[in-house]
C-alpha cells in the first residue's frame, strides 16, 4: 500500500530533464542536454511560480494537460536562450492506485488552505520553499483515509484508493509478489480470513485489492465452490506466482483436543463444508482407503494436477497404530473388519494374509523352513489355510505326501515310528493331516477292519455321533477302508 | 460354467455407465520360476530319493476392481479376480489347473448406522480367516458397539472352494460331496479409547443338514493401562467336542514410542472339522510362553529379540518306542534393521531346537532403498536343519537379489531370483533342497487409488 502510494502522481513528473555539460567545441545554447529521470523542481523554482503553468490538467481534470509537453520546454530551452531538451513523455507508471486530484485539489482548496494546495501531498518536506517537490508519501494520505481516522473519510476499505488487482493489468507479477503484507494479516489471520472474505459489502471486498483467485485456490482445494473465491476475478500473473507453490496448512485448535480422531467422523458427517477447505478426497483417503464412497469423503474435491495439493496426511497413522500394533492388531480385528475396512481394502489384510499367494506374514525362505514351525505349531497354520487341503496340495507335487513307503519310512529318525507315532500325532495332528489322508490313518484306527485301534482320547462322548453321524460312520460302518 | 458366471457377473458391472461411478481396477501379472527336485521313495534301496530336477513357471493375474458411485450413497462393487495358468511347468503345481477364482466379489452398502454386503468374502475373526458366498451385515448402532451377522456357502480356508468340490475331494478319496454352510454372528464394543473386546460365535453345518462340522465361539480382549501398559487376551472353544482350543494371554509393556517388551502366555490345542474322522481323535493341548522385546534407540535402527517356550505332553506317558523325542521346544529369534542414507540391513537370526527337530537359520539382506523409488538388495541366506521325524535334513545355502520400483505414476515392477544350494549333513540320498525361485511381477493402476496418493486420476 505504501509503495503504491509512493507513485501518486510520480507519473506525471517522470518526464524531468536535466542539464548537461556541453559537449567541448559546440555552442553551449544550442547544446541538446540529455533527459534525465526526474526533473529539478526546485532549480526552476525562480521560473515557476506555481504547479499549474506544467499541470494545467490536475484542477481541471483534462488528463491531456496533467503534464507538460515538449514543447512547453522549447519555449525556454530553443537552443538560443537555453540549450535544448530531448526527451519524450514517459507512459503512466504501472500501478494499483486511483487517485482524482480534481476532487482533491476542490477538497483541498475548499478547505481555506488555497496557497499551495499540490504541496499538501507533494512537498519533499516541511520546509515550505517554491517548488520543494517530492514524492507524494502515504502517511499523508493516512491523516485522512485510515480505517480508524476520525471523521467521515475513514475508510474500511481499500478501495477508493486502489483498484483492483485485475484492473492493474499493468503491474508485473514481481511487484504483485512485492505487495506487503497489512499488518492485519499476522499469523493468526488465516483461521479468522473467512469472515472477512465473506463479507463483500465490507472488508470483504478488499481481498481483490491484492488477490486473485488462483491465490485463494492455491490453498483451498474446493475454491470453486466458494462463493467469495470463485467471485474474485481470475488473473494470469497470478496464477504464475502460484504455480508450484506448497503452503502449510495451519492446524485448527480444536484438531488438539484429545479424541479428535474419533469424532472427527460424526463431524464430517454433519457438514463437511468446513474439511473441504483444507482438505482434499486424497487427505481422507489416506486413511480412509476402501471409503471414497462414503458421502463426505466423496463430497470433497479431489486433487487436480497444479492445483492446491489439500492437507497431505500421507503415513499419517491413527494413535492407537503405535509401533506395537502389529502385534495387538487381532483384538480389533477380531470382531470382524467392519472397523478396519473404514480404513484398509481386503487387499491390504491379503498382502500378509493371503493364503492363497505368498505372503509376506512368514518372511522369506518360510517354504524351506516351515516344516518346523508345522511341527511345533509355531504358527497357527488352520487360521489361515485349511491344512488338510493347502498343504497336502503341494505336498503331493513334491512328493512328501506319498504314502507307498512301509512302515514309516519317511519318518527314518524314529525305527519304530509306527508303534510310537501315537504321542507325536497328539502333540501336532494338524502335521499329519498336511500329508496323510484318511485312509492311511483308518488302517488300523478302523472299527470294522485293520487293528481296531481306538484313536479316541479319553473322556470322548458318545454324543459326537448326534453331531455329525456322517464322520463316525467312516470308522464304524463303511468297512475295511480302501 | 462358473467361469461363465462370474464373466457374466462382470460384464454387469461394467455395463453400468462409466459417468455415473468411479473405478478404481489394480492388475497384478506375477510369474514365477522354480526349479527344484521332488522327492518318491525307492523301494529298491527302501529309502527316498530325490527326483531329477523339475521346473515350474506358474503365472498368476490377479485384478482388483472397485467401483462406486452408483447413484446410491455408499454403495459399491468390490471384487478381487485371480487368473492361473502354468507355462511350461514340468510340475503339476498346485492350483495351476484351477484358471479362475474370486478371492472377493461382493456388493456392499456402506452407511453411517450399518452395512450389508453381499457375495463372495473373507472373513477374519478370533476364529481365523473364513471364506463364504453369502451375506454379512452390520449395524452399528453407537460408535463403540457393533454387531455382525454373516451366513452362506462355505469354503476351505485358503482354497476358496466348496468343501465338497471336486478340487478337495481329489486330495482325500473319503471327503463327501456335500458342502457346508457357514452361520455366525459376532458383537465387538470398545468401551473407551483403550479396551475393546470381542465375541464371535459360528456355526458350521453340512449343505444337506446331516451334520455339524463345527461350532465355535472365540473371545478376544485388549485393555490399555496408562497408556504404557497392554494387556490382551484371547480364547476359543469348540462347543461340538466340549473342547477349549486356543488361548493366550499377554502384558506389553511400552518403553517408549518406539520400544516395547511383551510377555504372553498360550494354550495350544488344534480345533479340527467334524468332516473328517480327526474330528474324533484326541489332540492333546501344549503351554508355553513367549517373551520378547523390541528397541529402536533411534528411527533409523530397531533390534528385537523373542524367546519362546512350548511344553508337551510328555511322550514317555504313552509309548516307549520313541528315542530322543523332546518334550519342549525353544526357539530364539532376533533381528536387526539399520538405516543409513538411503541403505538398509536387514538381518534376522532363529534357533530353533527340541520338538519338532533343530534349525538354525539366518539372512542378511542389503538394499539401496530411496523413498518412493527403486529399491534394490541383495540377499545372503543359511539354514541347517535335522527333522525328528522326516527326510530332509542338512546346510542350505541361498544367496538372491531383489529389486522393485514405480514405472511411472500407475506401475510397478518387482523382480527377484534366489538359488539354494544344499548339502546333506549326513549320507547321501533323500531330499536335495537345492533349487532357484524366481519371480517377476507387474502391477498396473488405474483410476484414483488411493494408495498411491501420487498418483494422477
Amino acid at each position: 500500500m505504501r509503495t503504491a502510494f509512493g507513485l501518486l502522481l510520480i507519473p506525471a513528473m517522470a518526464f524531468v530533464p536535466v542539464r548537461a555539460p556541453a559537449p567541448a567545441g559546440t555552442p553551449s545554447a544550442a547544446t541538446t542536454v540529455i533527459v534525465a529521470d526526474s526533473f529539478p523542481h526546485a532549480r526552476h523554482g525562480r521560473v515557476f511560480t506555481g504547479c499549474s503553468g506544467c499541470h494545467a490538467g490536475i484542477s481541471s481534470g483534462d488528463s491531456a494537460t496533467m503534464r507538460p509537453t515538449p514543447d512547453l520546454c522549447a519555449g525556454c530551452h530553443d537552443g538560443s536562450i537555453l540549450p535544448q531538451v530531448a526527451w519524450t513523455r514517459r507512459p503512466p507508471r504501472p500501478t494499483n492506485l486511483h487517485f482524482d486530484h480534481q476532487l482533491h485539489g476542490v477538497f483541498i482548496q475548499g478547505s481555506g488552505d488555497s496557497a499551495l494546495p499540490c504541496a499538501r501531498c507533494h512537498a519533499a518536506s516541511d520546509s515550505a520553499r517554491v517548488m520543494d517537490v517530492g514524492r507524494p508519501r502515504p502517511e499523508r494520505c493516512l491523516g485522512c483515509h485510515a480505517p480508524d481516522a476520525p471523521g467521515h473519510l475513514a475508510q474500511a476499505t481499500c478501495f477508493p484508493c486502489h483498484v483492483p488487482l485485475a484492473e492493474a493489468s499493468g503491474l508485473a507479477a514481481a511487484r504483485i509478489a512485492a505487495f506487503p503484507k497489512p499488518p492485519s494479516h499476522d499469523t493468526g489471520y488465516v483461521m479468522a480470513h473467512a469472515a472477512d472474505a465473506a463479507d463483500t459489502s465490507g472488508a470483504g471486498g478488499t481481498c481483490a485489492t491484492c488477490h486473485a483467485r488462483e491465490f485463494c485456490e492455491s490453498c483451498h482445494v474446493n475454491g470453486s465452490r466458494i462463493d467469495p473465491i470463485r467471485n474474485l476475478p481470475s488473473d494470469s500473473r497470478v496464477a504464475t506466482l502460484m504455480q508450484g507453490r506448497r503452503w502449510v496448512y495451519p492446524k485448527p485448535s480444536y484438531h488438539e483436543a484429545g479424541g479428535f480422531i474419533r469424532v472427527h467422523g460424526l463431524m464430517a458427517r454433519a457438514d463437511v463444508s468446513e474439511c473441504s477447505n483444507c482438505h482434499a478426497r486424497e487427505s481422507c483417503l489416506g486413511c480412509h482407503r476402501a471409503e471414497e464412497r462414503v458421502q463426505p469423503v466423496a463430497e470433497l474435491a479431489r486433487r487436480v494436477r497444479g492445483g492446491a495439493r489439500g492437507v497431505d496426511l500421507t503415513g499419517f497413522r491413527p494413535p492407537d497404530h503405535a509401533p506395537d500394533h502389529l502385534l495387538r492388531h487381532r483384538a480389533p480385528a477380531a470382531g470382524g473388519d467392519a472397523s478396519c475396512s473404514r480404513c484398509h481394502a481386503p487387499t491390504f489384510c491379503a498382502s500378509c494374509h493371503d493364503a492363497n499367494g505368498a505372503p509376506r506374514y512368514h518372511g522369506g525362505d518360510f517354504v524351506q523352513r516351515h516344516a518346523q514351525s508345522a511341527f511345533t505349531r509355531e504358527n497357527d497354520c488352520a487360521t489361515c489355510h485349511q491344512v488338510e487341503a493347502f498343504c497336502r496340495n503341494c505336498h503331493r507335487t513334491t512328493g512328501r505326501s506319498g504314502t507307498g513307503a512301509p512302515f514309516g519310512r519317511f519318518h527314518d529318525a524314529q525305527p519304530n515310528w509306527v508303534f510310537g507315532h501315537g504321542a507325536v500325532a497328539r502333540r501336532s495332528l494338524e502335521s499329519c493331516t498336511a500329508c496323510h489322508v484318511q485312509n492311511d490313518c483308518l488302517r488300523c484306527h478302523s472299527a470294522n477292519a485293520g487293528w481296531g485301534v481306538n484313536p479316541h482320547g479319553p473322556g470322548f462322548s458318545r454324543n459326537m455321533e448326534n453331531k455329525n453321524p456322517g464322520m463316525c460312520r467312516l470308522c464304524h460302518l463303511n468297512g475295511p477302508p480302501r | 460354467m462358473r467361469v461363465g458366471r462370474y464373466a457374466i457377473a462382470l460384464v454387469a458391472l461394467v455395463a453400468t455407465p462409466l459417468a455415473a461411478q468411479s473405478v478404481r481396477v489394480r492388475s497384478v501379472t506375477t510369474s514365477r520360476f522354480i526349479d527344484l527336485r521332488p522327492i518318491s521313495y525307492d523301494p529298491a534301496s527302501g529309502t527316498y530319493r530325490a527326483d531329477p530336477v523339475a521346473r515350474a513357471a506358474p503365472l498368476t493375474e490377479d485384478v482388483e476392481l472397485s467401483a462406486w458411485g452408483f447413484r446410491v450413497p455408499g454403495l459399491r462393487a468390490y471384487a478381487l479376480l485371480r487368473g492361473r495358468a502354468a507355462l511350461g511347468s514340468d510340475l503339476a503345481w498346485p492350483r495351476s489347473n484351477d484358471h479362475f477364482d474370486a478371492l472377493y466379489a461382493f456388493l456392499e452398502l456402506e452407511r453411517p448406522k450399518y452395512r450389508l454386503r453381499a457375495g463372495r468374502q473373507q472373513r477374519a475373526s478370533g476364529l481365523g480367516f473364513y471364506a463364504f458366498d453369502g451375506l454379512t451385515s452390520t449395524w452399528r448402532p453407537l460408535p463403540t458397539v457393533r454387531v455382525e451377522a454373516y451366513g452362506g456357502r462355505g469354503l476351505a480356508r485358503g482354497f476358496l472352494e466348496p468343501v465338497g468340490s471336486s478340487a478337495i475331494r481329489s486330495l482325500d478319496p473319503l471327503r463327501r460331496e456335500t458342502g457346508t454352510i457357514l452361520l455366525g454372528t459376532s458383537v465387538w464394543t470398545a468401551p473407551s479409547a483403550a479396551s475393546e473386546f470381542s465375541a464371535v460365535y459360528q456355526r458350521e453345518l453340512l449343505s444337506d443338514r446331516s451334520g455339524l462340522v463345527s461350532e465355535r465361539v472365540a473371545l478376544d480382549g485388549r485393555v490399555e493401562i496408562a497408556e504404557r501398559l497392554v494387556l490382551s487376551m484371547s480364547a476359543d472353544a469348540d462347543l461340538a467336542a466340549s473342547t477349549w482350543g486356543k488361548a493366550r494371554i499377554s502384558a506389553l509393556w511400552r518403553i517408549n514410542r518406539r520400544s516395547f517388551a511383551e510377555i504372553e502366555a498360550f494354550r495350544y490345542r488344534p480345533l479340527l472339522d467334524l468332516t473328517t474322522i480327526w474330528g474324533a481323535f484326541a489332540p492333546e493341548a501344549h503351554r508355553g510362553f513367549t517373551a520378547s522385546v523390541r528397541v529402536s534407540p533411534t528411527p533409523r535402527a530397531t533390534f528385537s529379540t523373542a524367546y519362546t517356550l512350548r511344553h508337551y505332553q510328555p511322550v514317555t506317558e504313552t509309548t516307549p518306542f520313541l528315542v530322543n523325542i523332546k518334550d519342549n521346544a525353544h526357539l530364539l529369534a532376533t533381528s536387526a534393521r539399520w538405516l543409513r542414507g538411503d541403505f538398509v540391513v536387514d538381518g534376522t537370526y532363529r534357533l530353533q531346537l527340541g520338538f519338532g527337530g533343530s534349525q538354525s537359520s539366518g539372512e542378511v539382506a542389503l538394499a539401496y532403498a530411496r523413498p518412493d523409488a527403486w529399491y534394490l538388495g541383495g540377499r545372503l541366506a543359511a539354514f541347517q536343519q535335522e527333522g525328528d521325524f522326516r527326510v530332509s535334513d542338512g546346510t542350505v545355502y541361498g544367496a538372491g537379489l531383489e529389486a522393485r520400483g514405480p514405472v511411472g505414476t500407475r506401475a510397478f515392477l518387482r523382480g527377484e531370483v534366489m538359488k539354494y544350494l544344499h548339502r546333506r549333513l549326513q549320507g547321501s540320498t533323500g531330499a536335495d533342497w537345492s533349487q532357484m525361485r524366481a519371480l517377476i511381477s507387474f502391477e498396473w493402476v488405474f483410476g484414483a487409488n488411493p494408495d498411491r496418493l501420487g498418483a494422477p486420476r
